[in-house]
């Protein structure tokens, strides 16, 4: 019989696989809410939107071990809150830095491989 | 208070995913009674009926941060002198020495290890209560 600490790591490898599940979805919305950012110009709206999708992404995909994809996600969300304050640079620049941004997280998610046996196969094609 | 361990978290985090792992970890690993708050609103609300010994405290909430929620808990009677720990991501320097002038116990960095975070707690309990 397993000591509640096995249960506790067995619990937290089931959540880690239904993360890994759900992470393609999550990087889906990061990336239509940059869109409409990119496509509508500057809105203080849809950046706060962005903002707290790369906060959460960030904090969660770290807890759940994958931390390239975490830091990718901090790296948009540094980005978003240095610009929220004062979005005054040229929108071609700003376009320019967010899809680099974005490459980085989509990088980081293919190449990404979570601490837990059985995760990370859900990797978008 | 002396030496009477810590059982009662009151858990704030909007963020599902980590709200899950986190009750997940102080239920199971630290085998704590835990209320869940999705919101520094219901943080407030919840507060005083659940008595909790410890509120483990997100910052960047929705509508009202956790910075402002400390500061309305320190309000309520019931969690006046209730210990505060911040789970957060914001550990710039200046931000670590904000959560100190407010008075909290202690800052988790985001992200966190799950299978450490009840011991991480109980070893601000100890710092606390000895």
């Amino acid at each position: 019989m397993g000591s509640p600490l096995d249960g506790a790591r067995a619990r937290f490898e089931a959540l880690r696989r239904t993360f890994a599940e759900e992470l393609p979805g999550k990087l889906l919305g990061i990336e239509q809410t940059a869109a409409s950012l990119a496509e509508k110009g500057w809105d203080a709206d849809l950046a706060e939107s962005l903002y707290v999708q790369a906060h959460r992404l960030s904090g969660s995909s770290g807890v759940y071990g994958f931390t390239s994809v975490s830091r990718a996600g901090s790296a948009l969300e540094q980005w978003l809150a240095a610009l929220i304050p004062r979005p005054d640079r040229p929108l071609g620049a700003l376009r320019a830095e967010l899809w680099s941004l974005l490459q980085g997280l989509r990088d980081a998610f293919s190449s990404s491989e979570p601490a837990g046996e059985g995760s990370g196969r859900n990797r978008p094609g | 208070v002396g030496r009477r361990p810590l059982r009662r978290i009151l858990l704030v985090e909007d963020d599902p995913d980590i709200q899950t792992v986190a009750a997940l970890a102080l239920q199971e690993v630290g085998g704590f009674t835990v209320a869940v708050c999705g919101s520094a609103r219901d943080a407030v609300r919840t507060a005083s009926a659940f008595g909790p010994d410890l509120i483990l405290l997100d910052v960047l909430l929705p509508g009202m941060d956790g910075t402002t929620a400390f500061e309305e808990l320190r309000r309520l009677p019931a969690t006046a002198r209730t210990p505060v720990v911040f789970m957060t991501a914001k550990v710039q320097p200046q931000e670590l020495a904000r959560y100190d002038r407010l008075g909290s116990l202690g800052v988790i960095a985001k992200p966190f290890d799950p299978m450490r975070l009840s011991d991480t707690l109980n070893g601000f309990w100890r710092e606390r209560h000895g």
